[in-house]
């Protein structure tokens, strides 16, 4: 029927970077991540976002699908930086706007609150955005009328307050960037893999990784076995006259427990079928495991690898030597 | 009254999309409200499941009109489809796991309070479909899970005859259970059939059910309906049954191989035992 749940946000195509090993890309993004913060310099930043652009572009993978990751931490990245320009004080003043506050626009903010309020609902998305634009605008004006002022506040942007915010945002933006192209480009099981083979020195400190993997990845096969049973039992509860979208709070709760319990029984039963066939099939936990699918470098594993290092020696050397 | 789907049409994929079918595709099907039993035929993805749920607004038609009981089901824009769902129940596949309450009495009284009856008739009333599926009195205070799978699934089937549909549906309501379990099952929904007089629709792979106890049949092929009629003219369809890969029953099996090895010609396909043990007897007479 209908298997069309898809977990994590893996988009499949064929390129260089999904060819990669897993094992070298999770090594290469951690690497990448930890050379952002080495640049301090607004040029080398431009030129690695340059670079960023040109991998993204020849993963294959549709621009469109990483902006929906950035849209996710906009409003994050927005309080960064005004955040940082309001409260950084230090280097040069680059602009100084002061601002009265008065009985006169604080009723006309109110009214156009008002008046956005009720027409919110009436008006398409772009009509909204002009809306909001045009009420800044207006608000703008009157707040600089400088007319029995209650309060003055006096903006004020330092230059480095700027660039330190134009740092943070930039930053933030690539990392977002590098690591929606690790999810993006590495299915949910080789990137468990991965990670298992990344972090398998930690099994000599007593912690077990290859156990830990094979509860992620149960977990990660079965989402959509359990959503589809869900749907099975919500259907068949709807035939009994089970409606969401009605009733008291006390029907809702009788409801969700009818979907509940038959989830849980449902669970319950999977893993103890799993857990069998897994034992009938030799898995013993912590063993050492052969794998079908064994990881293999590449040269191009390897090429970029040294580049990537050959790039953290030399923002090092930059670093060290200013 | 009944059930009416015209020229109904549904799909999962997005019309967009490079794999785009259609699960069910211009359906003409009419169910009466009484005296019917329809099996629902069809290889696996044939639309089987799907065109069930249309006829108790699970599912809506993309295009095309579902009508249930005077009540017009749209593609869009649906309300009161509550009343629908009480006048048609469906029993899905492994029904068992959609019990949950404390008690078996309990879980049969889940669907006649949710379509608005006070404890006392949905009591009554669940107590009355417990009896007509076989559940003694004992096991009505116990727990639903310390059933065994049959008891189960019996007890399920009561909870949705509790709520007195009209047109009852069951998506292969012998699959998993034993011989005897299945045999018990379908004697037990042929005399309710026969006492209520309800219509009942049963989807199945199992053509030894079919043609036992079942008059009309619906055969489903790629969201098409190519075939509705008698389940006993379907069987004398060897071409037809063999093009949609359908089974024959076991009788028919043993009819047409012991025609071709003792060199007789069947005057028809028998699907019941009597009817090869008549065929067989004239052979035999003809021929002392």
């Amino acid at each position: 029927m209908n298997n069309k749940i898809v977990f994590g946000q893996y988009y499949h195509a064929d390129s260089w970077i999904h060819r990669l090993d897993p094992r070298v890309k999770i090594i290469l993004i951690f690497l990448l991540m930890t050379a952002i913060f080495l640049i301090d310099d607004f040029l080398i930043l431009g030129v690695a976002i340059f670079l960023g652009f040109v991998v993204i572009a020849s993963s294959k993978v549709p621009i469109k699908r990483f902006l929906r990751s950035l849209r996710q931490i906009f409003v994050l990245l927005l309080f960064t930086f005004f955040f940082q320009i309001v409260f950084n004080r230090s280097g040069e003043m680059v602009l100084d706007l002061t601002m009265n506050i008065n009985v006169f626009n604080l009723s006309i903010l109110a009214f156009m609150l008002v008046i956005y309020g009720s027409l919110y609902k009436h008006i398409r998305k772009k009509g909204r955005w002009f809306l909001a634009i045009l009420a800044v605008f207006v608000f703008y004006q009157i707040y600089t009328l400088n007319v029995d002022p209650v309060y003055t506040y006096r903006f004020m942007v330092y230059e480095k307050g700027l660039s330190t915010a134009g740092f943070v945002v930039l930053r933030i933006l690539i990392l977002i960037l590098i690591s929606s192209l690790l999810t993006l480009s590495t299915k949910p099981t080789d990137l468990n893999n991965g990670l298992e083979a990344v972090l398998s020195p930690l099994e000599k400190i007593g912690l077990k990784t290859s156990i830990l993997a094979m509860m992620i990845a149960i977990a990660l096969r079965f989402i959509p076995t359990l959503l589809n049973e869900a749907f099975k039992i919500l259907k068949a509860q709807a035939s009994r006259g089970v409606d969401f979208r009605e009733g008291k709070l006390k029907d809702k709760i009788v409801q969700i427990v009818s979907l509940l319990i038959p989830m849980f029984i449902i669970s319950f039963k999977r893993a103890e079928d799993l857990s069998d066939a897994m034992e009938a099939r030799g898995y013993i936990p912590g063993e050492k495991r052969t794998k079908i699918n064994e990881m293999r470098m590449k040269w191009t594993d390897v090429i970029s690898l040294v580049v990537v290092i050959g790039l953290m020696v030399g923002l090092v050397y930059m670093r060290v030597s200013q | 009254m009944g059930i009416h789907l015209q020229r109904v049409s549904f799909s999962y994929d997005e019309k967009k999309s490079k794999t785009f079918r259609q699960t069910l595709d211009d359906i003409e099907l009419s169910v009466e409200g009484k005296n019917e039993f329809i099996a629902v035929l069809g290889h696996t993805g044939s639309g089987k499941s799907t065109l069930i749920q249309h006829m108790n607004a699970l599912l809506v038609p993309q295009s095309g009109l579902v009508s249930v009981f005077g009540k017009t089901i749209y593609p869009k824009n649906n309300e009161g489809l509550k009343e629908v769902r009480q006048n048609v129940g469906i029993v899905f596949q492994f029904p068992e796991y959609q019990l949950f309450e404390e008690t078996v009495l309990k879980d049969i009284m889940f669907g006649p309070r949710n379509f608005g009856l006070d404890a006392n008739q949905a009591k009554e009333r669940a107590e009355a479909a417990a009896k007509s599926v076989g559940i003694s009195e004992e096991l009505l205070g116990r727990s639903p899970f310390t059933l065994s799978g049959g008891q189960m699934r019996r007890v399920a089937i009561a909870g949705v005859l509790a709520s007195q549909p009209k047109i009852l549906i069951l998506d292969e309501p012998t699959v998993g259970l034993d011989p005897k379990g299945k045999r018990e099952l379908m004697n037990l929904l042929t005399d309710l059939q026969k006492k209520t007089e309800i219509s009942i629709l049963i989807v199945t792979h199992d053509m030894n059910v079919v043609s036992r106890y079942i008059k009309r049949a619906v055969v489903l092929s790629e969201g098409k309906i190519v075939y509705d009629g008698p389940t006993k003219e379907l069987f004398q369809k060897l071409e037809l049954l063999r093009q949609y890969h359908l089974d024959l029953p076991e009788i028919s099996k043993i009819a047409i191989d012991l025609s071709e090895r003792f060199g007789f010609d069947l005057p028809y396909v028998p699907i019941l035992k009597e009817e090869l043990v008549s065929i067989l007897e004239g052979e035999i007479g003809g021929k002392p």
